[in-house]
C-alpha cells in the first residue's frame, strides 16, 4: 500500500486546499471624505515578484507596512520586495471634494514569479455631509407665552454623515448669544469634580497620567475655534484616550465610574430629567448635532437684531467654511429668552 | 537603530534578559521562543523551550531572574512526561527589595530532558500598541442599511519583531478598535415629542417650590394625570437608561469577520457637556488577534438600529 492511499478523499481535498494559491485584498467599500482609509493584501502559496497599486484623487498614499523595497509615484505604489512574505499593508488619506459622493477605483496588480498575475479592482465610495440653509425672511416673530417662533430659518443636512455645528454671533451683531449661567456653573463644577475623580484613577493606573494631563486643556476648548494643528492634536488625544481606555478593563471601568460620580455630584434627579428633555430638544435633525443648543438670545426691548455665524465640522474634525447669515430682526410682544435651536426649522 | 528596531528592543527587554541568563548555562539548548501579548491586560507572555542535559539537576546554584516588570514565572517539564512543576520556581526578595524568581534545578523531575519556562511581564507604556499596530475605523456608518462600521488592524513591522527576538511565534491577542456608534438619530425619531413635553411639564411642576404656584398648577397636573405615560415618566427614563448598560446595548451590536465584540460604554462628544441618563453615542470596543501568519485583520460592527428602535418603542408604549 502506498503512503498516498492512506488519505481519504476528503483529507486529500483538504490537503489540496491547504496548498492552494490564495490572495485576499481588503479595502472598505465606503468612507467619509477626509478619513484615513486602510487597505491590505494577504497571499499564501504563491511567490510574489512585485505588487502594484494604483488609485486616484481624492485618495492619497499615506503609509506602507512590511515593504522592504518600494517606490511611489503620483497615484501609484510599486512594492518590489516585502519584508515578511505574504503581506503588504497600506494606509490612504482622503480629502474633501465638491461632490457629495465620489467613487474611487483602486487597482491591485500582483505579479507572480511564474509570470502569472492576480488583478483586482476595488471601489470605495467617499461621501460627506452638506448643510443647506434657507432664510425665509429677515424678520422672525416669537410668541412669548408658547415659545412659538414664526418664519424660522430652514436648515437641513443634504449630504451623508454627521455635521457638528456651533452657532455664534458675529462680532458686529447688536445682540449676542448668551450661555445660561446654570450651564456655565455646571460645566465648571463638573470638570473640577471629574478631574478630581480622574486624578484618583491615575494613581492606580499610571498609564492614564499622560492623558489626564491633557484633559483640562481639551475639555475647556471649543473644537470649532481650534487651529488646524490644534485640531490634529485634538484628534490624536481622542484616539489616545479611546486606546488607553480599551487597553485595560479595570481602567475603563474606573473611568466610567469617575464620570458617573462627577455627574452624580452635579445633577439631582430633576436636573437630570431636565437635561434629558433638553438633550432631546437639541437633537435637532437627522445627522445634525448642535454643540450649543442651550445658548440663548435675550429679546429685551421687544426687538433684537442679531447676525449669526454657523461653524461646522464633521466626525474627522475637518472644518467647513463658516456661513454668515444676514442680519435678522427678532420681535416679541414682551421680554423673552429664546434658545438658539428654536430659531431654526430643522429639516 | 530603526524605529521598529527600537520598539522591539523596548518590548522584548525581558525575553532578552532571560535568554542571556539561559545562554550562559553550559550544555543546554534553547529550541524555540514564543511570545503572546495580551492587549487588554497589558501583559506579555514569553515562553522558551529548553533541552537540558542529564546532569542539569546537579547544578546547585538557582537560576535567578529579576526585572521589575516580571509578574510571574512558571516551568513545565515537556518530555518524557508533560507536567507543570509548581515548586521549581520560587519567588524571593533581594536585600535591596528587588523581586527575584529562582529556578531550582534539583526540583525538576529526574527523568525530564525538555522543559519550558514561561515569563509574564507587564508593559507600562500605553503607546506601545500604536507603535506595533496600525488601527483604523469608520467614523460614519456605511452598508445598505447604513448601520455598518468597518474596522482594520495590521502589524506595522512584522519582520522587526522576529528579527530582533528570533521568535518562532508571535501573537498579539485582543487588539482593540473603538468605534463611536451614533444613536442620536434613533432617539430623535423614536421618542415621541408629546412624551417629552409631558415629562418637561411634569418635572417643571415638581421643581416648583412656591406653594401658590403649585396650587395654580393643579389643573395642569390633573390634565397630565390623564395622559398615557402619566406616573410612568420616571420609569420610562430608568428603562431607557438601562438600554445603555453594556450587557443590554451589546444585544444591538454584531461584530463579524476577524473582530469580536468586547465591551461598550456611554460616549460623550468632548466638546459638549455630558448628559446624564441618555448618551448621544456609544463607544463600542471590538478586538482581533494578529499573528505573523495573519498580520492583518478586518471586521465589521453592525449596529442593529431597527432592533434598538423596537426596544425604545417597547419601553415607551
Amino acid at each position: 500500500m502506498s503512503v498516498l492511499s492512506i488519505s481519504t478523499p476528503n483529507e486529500k481535498l483538504q490537503t489540496k486546499k491547504l496548498y492552494e494559491p490564495r490572495s485576499l485584498i481588503y479595502l472598505p467599500k465606503e468612507g467619509l471624505q477626509g478619513e484615513d482609509i486602510p487597505s491590505h493584501i494577504l497571499w499564501e502559496n504563491v511567490k510574489v515578484e512585485s505588487v502594484q497599486i494604483s488609485f486616484r484623487s481624492p485618495l492619497r498614499f499615506k503609509e506602507i507596512f512590511n515593504a522592504e523595497s518600494w517606490e511611489t509615484h503620483d497615484n501609484e505604489i510599486i512594492v518590489k520586495k516585502v519584508e515578511l512574505d505574504g503581506y503588504v499593508g497600506l494606509s490612504f488619506e482622503s480629502s474633501k471634494v465638491s461632490d457629495l459622493e465620489v467613487v474611487v477605483p483602486v487597482n491591485y496588480l500582483i505579479n507572480l514569479s511564474d509570470g502569472n498575475m492576480i488583478k483586482e479592482t476595488k471601489e470605495i465610495k467617499l461621501f460627506r455631509p452638506q448643510l443647506r440653509l434657507e432664510v425665509q425672511t429677515k424678520a422672525i416673530t416669537i410668541t412669548p407665552k408658547t415659545g412659538f417662533v414664526k418664519d424660522r430659518i430652514r436648515i437641513k443636512n443634504i449630504g451623508r454623515g454627521t455635521l457638528i455645528m456651533h452657532i455664534f454671533t458675529e462680532e458686529d451683531s447688536p445682540t449676542k448669544l448668551e450661555t445660561p449661567l446654570e450651564h456655565r456653573e455646571f460645566a465648571e463644577k463638573f470638570l473640577s469634580d471629574l478631574l478630581e475623580e480622574l486624578s484618583n484613577l491615575a494613581k492606580k493606573f499610571p498609564q492614564f497620567q499622560s492623558i489626564l494631563d491633557d484633559v483640562p486643556k481639551w475639555e475647556t476648548k471649543n473644537l470649532l475655534e481650534l487651529s488646524d494643528e490644534e485640531r490634529d492634536k485634538f484628534a490624536e488625544y481622542i484616539n489616545r484616550m479611546a486606546n488607553v481606555l480599551a487597553s485595560d478593563r479595570d481602567l475603563l471601568q474606573g473611568f466610567v465610574n469617575a464620570y458617573g460620580k462627577a455627574l452624580a455630584k452635579n445633577s439631582e434627579l430633576i436636573e437630570a430629567v431636565r437635561r434629558v428633555v433638553k438633550l432631546y430638544e437639541s437633537l435637532v435633525s437627522k445627522d445634525l448635532l448642535l454643540i450649543n443648543p442651550f445658548d440663548e438670545i435675550a429679546v429685551t426691548g421687544k426687538k433684537a437684531e442679531i447676525t449669526l455665524k454657523i461653524s461646522r465640522t464633521d466626525k474627522v474634525f475637518d472644518l467647513y467654511e463658516d456661513i454668515i447669515l444676514p442680519k435678522i430682526e427678532l420681535t416679541s410682544s414682551e421680554e423673552v429668552r429664546v434658545p438658539i435651536y428654536k430659531l431654526f426649522e430643522w429639516g | 537603530m530603526t524605529m521598529a528596531g527600537e520598539l522591539s528592543k523596548r518590548l522584548f527587554e525581558v525575553p532578552e534578559l532571560v535568554h542571556k541568563i539561559w545562554e550562559k548555562i553550559p550544555k543546554i539548548e534553547i529550541l524555540n521562543q514564543e511570545t503572546t501579548i495580551n492587549v487588554p491586560e497589558s501583559v506579555v507572555e514569553y515562553s522558551m523551550f529548553i533541552r537540558i542535559p542529564s546532569d542539569f539537576r546537579s547544578i546547585r546554584k538557582p537560576i535567578e531572574i529579576s526585572a521589575p516588570s516580571i509578574t510571574r514565572i512558571s516551568t513545565s517539564s515537556l518530555h518524557p512526561f508533560p507536567q507543570t512543576i509548581r515548586d521549581a520556581v520560587r519567588k524571593g526578595i533581594y536585600d535591596d527589595g528587588r523581586v527575584v524568581y529562582a529556578l531550582i534545578p534539583e526540583l525538576l523531575p529526574p527523568e525530564c530532558d525538555l522543559i519550558s519556562m514561561t515569563v509574564w511581564y507587564s508593559i507600562a507604556e500605553a503607546s506601545i500598541l500604536d507603535d506595533l499596530v496600525d488601527r483604523k475605523k469608520a467614523h460614519e456608518p456605511s452598508g445598505p442599511e447604513r448601520n455598518e462600521y468597518w474596522m482594520s488592524a495590521k502589524l506595522k513591522h512584522p519582520k522587526a519583531l522576529i528579527e530582533h527576538a528570533h521568535f518562532r511565534r508571535f501573537d498579539l491577542r485582543d487588539v482593540d478598535v473603538t468605534v463611536d456608534v451614533g444613536i442620536h438619530n434613533e432617539l430623535k425619531t423614536t421618542i415621541p415629542s408629546a412624551l417629552i413635553q409631558r415629562m418637561k411639564a411634569f418635572f417643571d411642576l415638581m421643581a416648583e417650590t412656591d406653594p401658590r404656584q403649585q396650587f395654580k398648577a393643579l389643573p395642569k397636573l390633573r390634565q397630565l394625570a390623564q395622559s398615557g405615560t402619566a406616573g410612568r415618566e420616571f420609569k420610562v427614563l430608568v428603562d431607557l437608561e438601562s438600554l445603555f448598560f453594556p450587557e443590554e446595548f451589546s444585544k444591538y451590536v454584531d461584530v463579524i469577520k476577524d473582530f469580536r465584540y468586547s465591551s461598550c460604554y456611554k460616549g460623550k462628544e468632548f466638546f459638549e457637556l455630558p448628559i446624564p441618563i441618555i448618551p448621544k453615542k456609544m463607544n463600542v470596543i471590538s478586538r482581533a488577534d494578529l499573528t505573523l501568519e495573519k498580520p492583518a485583520a478586518e471586521g465589521i460592527l453592525v449596529y442593529k438600529s431597527s432592533m434598538f428602535v423596537d426596544a425604545i418603542k417597547g419601553i415607551i408604549c
